[in-house]
């Protein structure tokens, strides 16, 4: 998006003072440029004369001010837009570094007694915790059950938000018909639903997965629809001069240049499925991550309130990476365009 | 451009999406089927036929916990023709009448004081089976209302203008407006802070209330830490039993179902006073649920003088109408409650 902005940039200022210079040399109407040469003109009047080039090229982007210090004629390669990829080993290190700290802050806090037991358990606590639940087998089948409920409600809503979006985004009908129920949806809590859907749906795996998908649709929603939206439409015209129409369009053009937002959708929708976890598993549930929390409290074991944080910041981080991983298998280009 | 490295990789994207969403579908497959297996062999003998007894998970200690380990009660009652669904657990006892509500679970275990609300309201679940306190001075204390150790606090007559942490509609707010009434203290002059037992144990230890009444897990916990206890409830007139309650419909077409629920109850308290060890930590030793050093004692010792639950009489209309007329009183409870419509007799005939 950037990217194409700052490559159209450069037409219009090249364009601008060839147009200008001839214009301020022939007609004698501007007073303040009429006589005077090129550089008094840039000094007196800056907006008209100089200007379209220089400011311009200044608010696209201070590379494009090269060209225009340069004669023309004297052809520059263009610099290397994209930042220099950086080492894996410096980037993991510095990636790590934060969370490492405030690792270390924590076990120097609880270990040194700074910070008591009851407000937060120490590394140990929860590691222990941590054998327990593994020992036992619990670990595996709460994550299990967790994954199965959020992947299917992440599954339903997110498929309902994407079809919604793109056809909010493709059609003005479209929009007329859903943007406003949505944005009316979007508003709406789904942690105030719980009640009212325990009455439709029982306290079953139903009403926990319903509750996920309602929870994915909003944000799945609203980012393939400003997905669709941003869409080029040089490219979709482009598209359609090879004859491509309806779905195929829609799947070979217009879902791969959303596919950014969409993916960064499926991020939001998959950390907010873990919030409608821990909502949903209060209830009803023998098994799960947010039953976890629920455990903990009830049984006062702050080891587990802590871990159960532990597990979900492990999961926060995975997400990430996987979606990474879809990132670079899906947008293989991305690296090439994108500004950094 | 297509090249194909780039439909390799959009290849490989789609597969995995396709087997992730295929491991998902078949694992939540899995889940659902093996509960209809087990019920089909029942046939309809006699009282049963066909009722579900639906009970909420025991968690990992008590008769029920034994009973669903054991699979006492699936037992019992197919040979009356009716099977047992265990349910998942509940973070809070107002989640637990949603479940009621809609009839995922349909028989019901607690203190009078917390369903007297859902009683006052709705005609579903009645009481048929209460539990006497426990009077024994023995036994230990299974709640207390606490202050820190440092506090200034002696005496119940000293909360005035305090904050005291109690759990809404139930327990805590019952015993609380009991001893205060007890104490001759009114009891708009004492703050009651509504929050749920785990809530009420942060607010306590962090010192954001002066005080609190800890009930079931809360109370040895916070005893543990220190906390000075004012009163007990065991030093009140309190009238508030433990009572099971079940949904009106099971009651009325399969009373038998819901009598060998009770007899099965019955029969393994009574073995729980005599071999407690066997009750606690039933299905882990380990993890969240387990209990070990000074707490599995005190729960053994607690299993030991536990009162065993029998049937409701009419009788016993008078705890529902004490324990509603405090509430009513302080305007806990806006209406009244009868008795009579909250009270089944269950008790055969013979």
């Amino acid at each position: 998006m950037t990217l194409e902005g700052v490559a159209q940039a450069p037409p219009t200022p090249t364009e601008g003072p060839a147009a200008a210079s001839p214009a301020a040399a022939s007609s004698a109407a501007a007073p303040p440029i009429a006589g005077s040469p090129a550089v008094t003109s840039s000094a007196a009047a800056p907006p008209i004369a100089t200007s379209p080039a220089i400011t311009s090229s200044a608010t696209a982007s201070p590379i494009a001010t090269s060209p225009a210090a340069t004669p023309p004629g004297d052809l520059e390669p263009p610099r290397y837009l994209g930042s220099p990829r950086r080492r894996p080993a410096v980037s993991t290190a510095v990636r790590g570094a934060v969370p490492l700290l405030l690792v270390t802050a924590w076990w120097y806090g609880t270990g040194s007694g700074a910070i008591s037991p009851d407000v937060l358990a120490g590394p140990g606590a929860v590691l222990g915790a941590l054998g327990e639940l593994v020992a036992t087998g619990q670990l595996g089948d709460y994550l299990l059950a967790s994954a199965r409920r959020a992947g299917l409600g992440v599954l339903a809503g997110g498929g309902i938000g994407l079809l919604l979006g793109v056809v909010a985004g493709l059609s003005a009908l479209g929009e007329e018909l859903i943007d406003p129920t949505m944005q009316m949806k979007r508003a709406v809590p789904f942690l105030a639903l719980v009640p009212l859907f325990i009455s439709w749906f029982g306290v079953e795996e139903t009403f926990k997965v319903v509750l996920i998908a309602v929870a994915a649709v909003g944000p799945m929603y609203a980012y393939s629809y400003l997905g669709v939206r941003g869409a080029d439409r040089k490219t979709v015209e482009a598209a359609r001069g090879f004859g491509l129409t309806g779905p195929r369009l829609v799947l070979g053009v217009v879902i791969p240049t959303a596919l950014p937002n969409i993916l960064m959708a499926l991020r939001i929708c998959l950390s907010v499925s873990l919030t409608g976890l821990i909502a949903a598993e209060q209830i009803g549930a023998t098994e799960g991550i947010g039953y976890l929390v629920t455990l903990a409290q009830q049984y006062y074991r702050s080891d587990y309130m802590v871990l159960c944080i532990l597990i979900y910041a492990v999961l926060g981080l995975l997400i990430d990476l996987a979606i990474r991983g879809v990132e670079r298998l899906a947008m293989p280009w991305r690296g090439h365009v994108a500004a950094r | 451009m297509w090249t194909s490295r780039r439909r390799t990789r959009v290849a490989v994207a789609v597969a995995v999406a396709a087997l992730s969403v295929a491991a998902l579908t078949a694992a939540c497959g899995g889940a659902g089927t093996g509960k209809t297996t087990a019920a089909a062999a029942a046939g309809a003998e006699s009282g049963g036929g066909g009722a579900v007894l639906k009970i909420k998970d025991p968690g990992n200690a008590g008769p029920l916990a034994v009973a669903k380990k054991e699979g006492i009660l699936e037992k019992r009652l197919a040979e009356i023709g009716a099977k047992v669904e265990w349910g998942g657990s509940y973070a809070s006892f107002t989640a637990t009448i949603d479940a009621v509500r809609s009839g995922s679970i349909n028989v019901l275990e607690g203190a009078i004081s917390p369903v007297l609300g859902y009683l006052a309201n709705s005609e579903d679940i009645k009481i048929f089976a209460f539990t006497d306190p426990v009077t024994d001075p023995a036994a230990p204390q299974t709640d207390g209302l606490v202050v820190r150790p440092d506090s200034p606090v002696k005496s119940v007559k000293d909360l005035v203008g305090r904050q005291v942490a109690v759990n809404k509609g139930g327990r805590g707010e019952y015993l609380l407006l009991l001893a205060l009434q007890e104490a001759g203290v009114p009891a708009d002059q004492v703050k009651r802070v509504y929050l749920n037992p785990d809530q009420g144990a942060s607010a306590f230890a962090t010192g954001k209330v002066d005080a609190w009444w800890a009930i079931v897990r809360a109370y040895p916990e916070a005893v543990a830490k220190g906390a000075r206890v004012l009163v007990h409830g065991r030093d009140l007139p309190d009238k508030d039993l433990n009572m099971q309650a079940a949904r009106v419909e099971l009651l009325k077409e399969h009373p038998e179902v819901v009598r060998v629920y009770l007899k099965v109850l019955r029969e393994l308290t009574a073995e729980a006073r005599q071999n407690p060890e066997r009750f606690q930590n039933v299905f882990l030793d380990q993890g969240p649920t387990a209990v070990s050093g000074p707490r599995l004692a005190e729960e053994v010792a607690k299993a030991r003088y536990a009162a065993v639950p029998r049937f409701a009489t009419a009788a016993d209309g008078a705890f529902v109408t004490d324990v509603a007329g405090i509430f009513q009183k302080y305007g806990v409870l806006p209406g009244t409650v009868n008795p009579g419509d909250v009270i089944f007799d269950l008790k055969p005939a013979a």
